[in-house]
């Protein structure tokens, strides 16, 4: 898995490579957790080349979804969700309360509303 | 070879070859060295034998000829006068044995002889002066006109008596003509003096004469066929008076060493000789000595070899020793280490350390697994608890059939499914999957069964059941944010109503065989959320209805995500295509060949999430 970031007018887009499941869902959750406590807390997720996702991912963006939302008042959000993982987002819901968008400047656009 | 006997051989040619080239060097020199001195000591005897003779020659004989001559050629004295003197010289004189004054002209010469040797030889038959006297002819052949002369070895057989003649010229004057005085000298006492010489212990010498011929033997043996006389001989025949040592070997086979050398009054020889064991005695005994002495030193330098081996190879052995010990079980074992500081030393420190850190590792490897162990026992305690929350039988109910089967990825896992009757018309059916895997996973899933166990007691609606759950899970504030997705259908044996709703979960496929076709189709995805995470948000219901011959089949993520080893998941279209196939089947053995399938396409890889199917039939 690789992740990059990039910032701009405050909220990080943060590029993932690779499939987001039971084995590298720790490395996103430390990386995040570790802008959030550098004072960051708009993110955007760019998933445009994450093939797949399983619950152990879910649960990951859904804590720091709910944790930003919570502590912070930031979010996670998300943009270019692949089928799979879109459907897996769909299955479970979690496109009924994680905001989810077709392109990363309309995600990081978003925080400024 | 071991290293000892390595050691051995290496420090037993370091000891011997430096003592084996110094002994062989050292016998060579004494060797040399003693040989010449016997050779010397030979040479040596030779020469005094032949000063001997010549000394009894000067001082015995010729001093006292001179002065009976002096006293003869003396104008002052009478005849009768000079023949006292003559007759006292020779008693004074024990060699002499005859004196005889020859005057040319003269036919009979004045001979004096002793009396002791005269009665001898009347004893012994013979006239004493036919022996002694000498012919004029044969003074002037032997004397050749020389002043003095010595020689004529001559052996009376009668008496065995070794004469030898001296002649001196008279003065003219004395005569008035040509005169000489001879005398006849015993060899008896050279003789004995020669005889008691030291060497005889040892060795002999032998006089010979011009031919070879023995002195002093009555045999007058002839000894030209020995080497050493052939030798000395031809100086004899020479004139040259060369002094000699040479070697040789005896008919007899004996080995010899002899000298040879030449008084220079006499044409006589003087041989030495002496076997050569006996000459080289010395040089036997050192070789002998020393060999014994380089045998010590070379069983010394074994010895030593022998201990430098053993104590550099003790220690490495009792290190072998001990390693051998370690490697069978035996971890108490200790070097004694006191009084090494060399290599070997720091080596069994090092050992002693090695084996202690080796028994701290076992000692801590036999707790991990200890711990293991318990852990492992622990988890198959876990694993029989967990499966008996999962049904195991399924009863005839009349008009379904249903079957189900869960396999975790581990022993323990998050999924979960249950069927149970809720009253006489009502059965529900769950299904569901806890994120994660593992033992948190099975500790969440217990809660959620016990929970939603208690709820679907409680409430008929499968929406305000699942909505009731999520709430209640939320409000647990379990640490660990973990959810769990479930599907929950309730159906109406009587009526064939079949109430629904889901928390997050894959939507069931359902065949209705009223359908044209009668293919296998996903239930349509409905507005949901997992359970768990967030609190207050309504579930939604759903309804359909099922006839005979229709079937439903819950399953986990961990069926349709299975991965093969190209990277390919297992996927919905597969299991809709698999579904189908089997649909004629009962709920069972559709159930089993499904869950088959799945694992028969995950082959080569491990099973990554836990795997749980369920299916109803309406009969």
């Amino acid at each position: 898995m690789k992740i990059t970031e990039s910032v701009k007018d405050n909220v990080s887009q943060v590029y993932i490579k690779g499939r987001f499941d039971a084995h590298t869902c720790e490395t996103v959750d430390a990386y995040i957790r570790e802008k959030m406590e550098k004072g960051r807390h708009q993110f955007v997720l760019n998933m445009e080349k994450v093939p797949f996702i399983d619950s152990a991912g879910l649960r990951v963006v859904l804590v720091i979804a709910r944790d930003l939302r919570g502590e912070y008042q930031g979010d996670l959000r998300f943009a270019i969700l692949q089928p799979a993982v879109n459907k897996v987002f769909e299955i479970s819901g979690l496109n009924n309360v994680l905001r989810i968008f077709d392109d990363a400047e309309t995600a990081a656009q978003s925080f400024s509303e | 070879m071991t290293l000892r006997s390595k050691l051995l051989i290496l420090s037993m040619i370091l000891a011997l070859i430096p003592l084996g080239i110094a002994g062989k060097s050292m016998i060579q020199i004494t060797r040399d060295e003693l040989k010449s001195s016997a050779n010397d000591n030979l040479i040596t005897v030779a020469s005094q034998v032949s000063q001997d003779i010549e000394d009894f020659y000067r001082y015995t004989w010729l001093a006292p000829l001179r002065l009976i001559k002096k006293a003869v050629e003396s104008e002052d004295l009478g005849v009768n006068e000079k023949l006292s003197l003559l007759t006292e010289g020779m008693k004074s004189v024990n060699d002499l044995i005859a004196l005889q004054i020859s005057v040319q002209g003269v036919k009979s010469p004045l001979l004096v002889s002793q009396d002791e040797f005269s009665n001898k030889l009347k004893k012994a038959s013979v006239d004493p002066v036919q022996v002694l006297k000498l012919s004029s002819d044969r003074i002037a052949m032997l004397q050749k006109g020389d002043e003095i002369f010595i020689g004529d070895l001559t052996y009376l057989m009668q008496v065995d008596a070794w004469l030898v003649t001296v002649i001196l010229t008279l003065d003219k004057r004395t005569f008035g003509r040509p005169a000489t005085l001879s005398a006849r000298i015993n060899l008896d006492r050279l003789k004995r003096r020669i005889e008691s010489h030291p060497f005889n212990k040892t060795g002999s010498i032998t006089l010979i004469d011009p031919e070879g011929h023995k002195i002093f033997d009555r045999d007058r043996a002839d000894l030209s066929k020995n080497k050493l006389v052939e030798a000395a001989k031809k100086i004899l025949a020479s004139n040259a008076r060369t002094i000699g040592v040479k070697p040789y070997i005896r008919p007899s086979g004996e080995k010899m060493l002899g000298a040879y050398a030449f008084p220079n009054i006499l044409d006589i020889g003087v041989i030495v000789e002496k076997n050569e064991a006996d000459a080289y005695m010395a040089v036997t005994d050192m070789e002998w000595n020393l060999t014994v002495w380089i045998i010590i030193g070379l069983l010394v330098a074994v010895v030593g070899a022998i201990l430098v081996s053993v104590s550099l190879t003790r220690p490495l052995r009792k290190l072998m020793r001990a390693a051998r010990a370690i490697s069978e079980g035996n971890l108490s074992i200790q070097i004694e280490t006191r009084g090494r500081k060399d290599e070997i030393g720091e080596l069994s420190l090092t050992f002693n350390k090695m084996v202690d850190d080796l028994r701290r590792y076992i000692d801590e490897l036999t707790e991990t697994t200890k711990a293991k162990e318990r852990a492992e026992s622990e988890l198959e305690l876990a694993k029989k608890i967990q499966q008996s929350f999962l049904p195991k039988k399924f009863p005839e109910l009349g008009s379904i059939e249903v079957w189900g089967k869960c396999d975790p990825a581990r022993e323990v896992g998050g999924d979960y499914f249950d069927f149970f009757q809720i009253d006489d018309g009502n059965c529900g059916m769950v299904i569901g999957d806890v994120s994660g895997k593992g033992v948190p996973a099975a500790l969440f899933m217990a809660v959620s069964r016990t929970l939603f166990r208690i709820l679907s007691s409680r409430e008929l609606s499968p929406d305000l059941v699942l909505t009731e759950f999520n709430d209640r899970l939320v409000a647990l504030d379990q640490g660990a944010n973990m959810f769990i997705t479930l599907f929950y259908g309730v159906f109406n044996k009587t009526t064939g109503q079949l109430l629904y709703s889901s928390a997050g979960h894959n939507m069931p496929y359902l065949k209705l065989s009223q359908d044209p076709g009668t293919k296998f189709q996903m239930l349509p995805q409905m507005k949901t959320m997992v359970a768990g995470m967030m609190d207050g948000i309504p579930m939604q219901l759903a309804e359909t209805k099922m006839q005979s011959g229709d079937a439903i089949v819950l399953y986990t993520d961990g069926i349709t995500e299975a991965e093969n080893e190209n990277d390919e998941m297992f996927g919905e279209e597969r299991l809709e295509e698999l579904l189908n196939k089997y649909s004629n089947l009962s709920a069972s053995d559709m159930c089993k060949r499904l869950v088959e399938e799945v694992h028969a396409f995950h082959a080569g890889r491990p099973q990554l999430d836990d795997m749980t199917m369920f299916i109803m039939k309406v009969k």
